[in-house]
């Protein structure tokens, strides 16, 4: 049987977009919570907006390749994600940081960040510098020796944060950074997003309207497992109305979006 | 009944149950090929110790500090799953095996209690464990448990035929003081 | 495997609470029972029996430290990252593997206190015990992080120790106590072994450490393979080392009765430089002191009345035993804490029993009235070297009613003639000539 070439295989090593899908579905369970989404990101931040299940966490875990995508293409980094790649070489090139992030509990962070680093297989004689970096990126240094059980909720965040950008990532992905976090640090959370975004992708999976609006360079909005809306933070702030539901006019934009998706989609 | 169900559910008990049933089957049939009274002595500890160890996912919730701030009172709730833990895992012992099972599940269970109470219900199975490991040194086959001094018959309770007071005496202060801390302190959180 | 992971883990790990709690639970083991201390190989053997508990205990261990990524939340994480799963277990493995051999040794080290005030002799066959003991606690380890890893419920470490407690105890059950069958030597407890009596003479041979340390290792194998497999062919072909390690071990096994071996050193004889000469297997070196009284009284006594009396003592292990006509021999004695267990006037009766000869085992006795009547002879010559009968001696044989009239008659004759019936009495002994001998002492006829 004569085979297809993809264009994606016969592609230069340099790739148009760091993370493409077509048409990408995404089981969770049982349910298909990513169903049929088209994106192309490439650097910058990419905030991703929506409610409560409509599959942000599900496309950020087949992004950091824990799910195998069902149907549709996944191409990361240029390479297509299917059955007969192998991860090795592209996982080395992700950072991430999932939802319900766990952690041993008896490690400090430095060990932590550490053996996190070791796990991507990042060079024996960069790790201890990496890993210093990456703990003082996220203003831990004083917390560094420290047990993991010893830290509050916003510090075990940053620690996870610390843990995905150890080894530089190419692709970084973040469920929910900030949960947690005070003021102060969501101030220096976003100065790290801007300061990435410059050689990285950055997707930044959020409720909290204001930082997608403060810190990144581009919105995505899903809902029911589709990409809705594309734009600049911008954008979204001028697709909201008066007589949309929001204290600010990101929110007023975000939820003016929604409404209107969902009207049409009846 | 509800309540009770809903209750139960949330300790993982019909798990645990279904543990304890096969582990108390599995050493019944080993009982069976095994003509050794006192060896079989030893199976019906380990039987007891099976049931005791596996109550203690089930004496804290998944998170005991939520717990601890519901409004029902919890204290007499607390000695009740212990009690009737500790007669199903008796009742279940005594149908397969001879021996003071009733004198070992109350003292394990009361020593599970009292870990769970003090140092969390992950790491509380130890107390029981560790003290039967140590104290099966002194029974079939690796040798006889100690007739004195006395430290010595408390130390080794668990293992010494059923009629010797002291033995039984450790075991009932151990249930009381661990049913008593547990249901008043509550389990205690993870360190 | 870098050596900084290894560290971290070797800290944060379960390693070094196994470490603890093997040797917290087999000091406390060792303290509080009573052993024959004083031979290294004994301490050897008896932390191996130990291992009937402290192998699920370190079973348990293993499968707590499995069951982490879970308990901690770790899989969704560690399912992102490019390292080989093998890989990733590996310095987790090495590190469980390190604290549970420095829990073994270290609970070796906490019997010393029991062992080195006495030990003055060291077998070699004590490394092998040691070493096979410490394998099997890496087995212990890495089965548990496979099963609980692969099951990580709370539960699955009490109830996989458990297990493994029940099974030995099964298995001995089954087997009978006491009873090598192959099956038993394969189990790291090492069921079976010589007789307590004589454990300090003997070695495992060649072939059963090799068959043990073979099995377990290639058990240790499959735990590791099935811990570190991906896959579920991984986890199929993980199987395969236990079953070759079964298939190499089973045969060379040597079964129940040549698993052990007397060993060579121990039962040579070791000698006091000074006279009178007394002589001890080397293991028993460390009581040689203890013997030195009852052999000087005892060889006193056979030259004041005998011609041609003997001037050494020997205890002698070896087999047959045949009397000797310069050495009084006497058969191994219990020793513990370096010293004999018998009181000296016990010793000395031994010593004197035959008027110094070993029993003869060529003359076959079998008829119960020729027997006694053969021991009774033998006790009436110690009794009447000793100049008095004890009321309750020890020795091979309770005392004979008969025992007392006999010695009556013979103190009857007259002097010169007792000492020549004692002294044909020790010869016919010596040469173990067949006839009765009560007769030789107090026959009509007296010696022939």
């Amino acid at each position: 049987m004569v085979r297809a070439v993809g264009a994606e295989e016969t592609a230069p090593a340099t790739y148009p977009w760091v993370i493409q899908a077509e048409g990408l579905r995404v089981r969770a369970g049982r349910r298909m919570a990513v169903d049929g989404l088209d994106l192309a990101v490439g650097t910058g931040v990419h905030g991703v907006l929506g409610p409560n299940g409509a599959g942000k966490t599900t496309l950020v875990r087949s992004l950091a390749t824990v799910l195998r995508p069902a149907d549709g293409t996944l191409t990361l980094l240029g390479q297509t994600v299917n059955g007969r790649l192998d991860l090795r070489e592209l996982r080395r090139q992700i950072g991430y940081l999932p939802q319900e992030f766990g952690f041993y509990r008896r490690f400090t962070v430095r060990e932590f960040v550490e053996y996190l680093a070791w796990l991507k297989e990042m060079p024996r004689r960069e790790l201890p510098g990496a890993v210093q970096r990456a703990i003082d990126r996220v203003g831990l240094t004083d917390r560094a020796d420290d047990r993991m059980k010893t830290l509050s909720g916003g510090m075990v965040r940053r620690a996870g944060i610390a843990q995905a950008i150890v080894n530089d990532p190419r692709i970084l992905l973040l469920d929910e950074p900030t949960a947690g976090l005070d003021p102060d640090q969501r101030l220096d959370f976003r100065a790290l997003l801007r300061d990435l975004a410059t050689d990285t992708c950055v997707l930044v999976c959020t409720h909290l309207v204001e930082d997608v609006v403060a810190a990144c360079t581009d919105v995505l909005l899903m809902d029911e497992g589709r990409l809705v809306f594309r734009g600049l933070p911008a954008d979204l702030e001028a697709a909201g109305g008066e007589r949309d539901g929001g204290d600010s006019p990101a929110e007023r934009g975000y939820s003016n979006i929604l409404r209107q998706h969902r009207e049409s989609a009846r | 009944m509800r309540w009770l169900t809903l209750y139960l559910r949330s300790r993982s008990v019909p798990a645990a149950l279904a543990a304890v049933i096969a582990g108390t089957a599995a050493l019944w049939w080993l009982g069976t090929t095994i003509d050794d009274p006192r060896i079989r002595d030893t199976l019906a500890l380990l039987a007891a110790l099976t049931g005791v160890a596996a109550t203690a996912p089930g004496l804290a919730g998944a998170d005991p500090d939520l717990d601890r701030t519901a409004a029902i009172a919890w204290p007499p709730r607390r000695a009740m799953h212990v009690i009737l833990a500790g007669a199903i895992i008796t009742g279940l012992a005594t149908l397969t095996h001879a021996g003071p099972v009733l004198r070992d599940v109350t003292g394990l269970i009361g020593l599970l209690a009292l870990g769970v109470a003090t140092i969390g219900a992950s790491r509380a199975v130890l107390l029981p464990v560790i003290w039967t490991v140590f104290a099966l040194r002194f029974t079939a086959p690796l040798g006889t448990p100690p007739t004195g001094p006395g430290y010595q018959v408390m130390l080794t309770w668990m293992v010494q035929p059923g009629h010797t007071t002291p033995a039984t005496v450790t075991a009932v202060l151990l249930g009381l003081a661990g049913t008593v801390t547990y249901s008043v302190r509550g389990p205690g959180s993870r360190w | 495997m870098t050596a900084r992971i290894l560290r971290i883990e070797l800290r944060r790990s379960t390693a070094p609470w196994v470490a603890v709690l093997v040797v917290a639970l087999g000091a406390a083991l060792f303290y509080l029972t009573t052993s024959r201390d004083g031979w290294w190989i004994a301490l050897a053997v008896q932390e191996r029996s130990m291992l009937l508990l402290l192998w699920p205990l370190a079973l348990g261990a293993g499968a707590w430290q499995g069951r982490r990524e879970r308990r901690e939340r770790m899989e969704e994480l560690i399912s992102s990252t490019p390292l080989p799963q093998w890989r990733r277990v590996l310095p987790t493995a090495v590190a469980m593997a390190i604290g549970a051999v420095a829990g073994y040794l270290g609970t070796f080290s906490a019997g010393t206190g029991r062992t080195l005030p006495y030990a003055t002799y060291f077998s070699t066959g004590t490394v092998p015990v040691v070493a096979v003991g410490a394998v099997s606690m890496i087995t212990a380890v890495w089965l548990g992080l496979a099963v609980g890893s692969r099951y990580p419920s709370t539960l699955t470490p009490t109830l996989l120790g458990v297990a493994a407690v029940a099974v030995q105890v099964g298995i001995r059950g089954v087997a009978g106590a006491g009873d090598t069958s192959r099956v038993g030597l394969l189990l790291p407890t090492m069921f079976g072994g010589p007789a307590d009596s004589s454990m300090e003479f003997a070695v495992l041979t060649a072939r059963t450490n090799l068959s043990q340390v073979v099995w377990l290792a290639a058990v240790a194998a499959t735990g590791f393979l099935l811990f570190a497999a991906a896959s579920r062919r991984g986890r199929l072909a993980a199987i395969l080392p236990a079953v070759i390690g079964a298939a190499a071990a089973l045969p060379l096994q040597p079964g129940s009765e040549d698993a052990y071996e007397p060993d060579r050193d121990a039962i040579a004889r070791v000698c006091t430089p000074d006279t009178p000469l007394v002589c001890v297997p080397r293991a028993h070196e460390n009581a040689l002191n203890s013997l030195r009284g009852p052999a000087r009284q005892a060889l006193a006594l056979l030259s004041a009345t005998l011609p041609n009396a003997p001037t050494s003592v020997a205890e002698e292990y070896r087999q047959p035993h045949r009397s000797e006509r310069q050495t009084v021999l006497v058969q191994p004695l219990r020793v513990s804490a370096g010293e004999f267990t018998d009181p000296p006037e016990d010793i000395l009766w031994y010593l004197l029993d035959g008027a110094g000869t070993r029993l003869c085992d060529a003359l076959d006795l079998v008829a119960e009235e020729q027997l006694d009547r053969y021991l009774t002879a033998r006790q009436v010559a110690a009794a009447w070297l000793l100049g008095h009968l004890p009321a309750n001696p020890p020795g091979p044989a309770p005392l004979s009613p008969a025992t007392e009239p006999a010695l009556r008659t013979l103190r009857g004759l007259p002097a010169g003639e007792q000492r020549a019936r004692v002294a044909a009495l020790r010869e016919a002994e010596l040469t173990c000539r067949p006839g009765d001998r009560l007769e030789i002492l107090t026959g009509p006829n007296g010696p022939r």
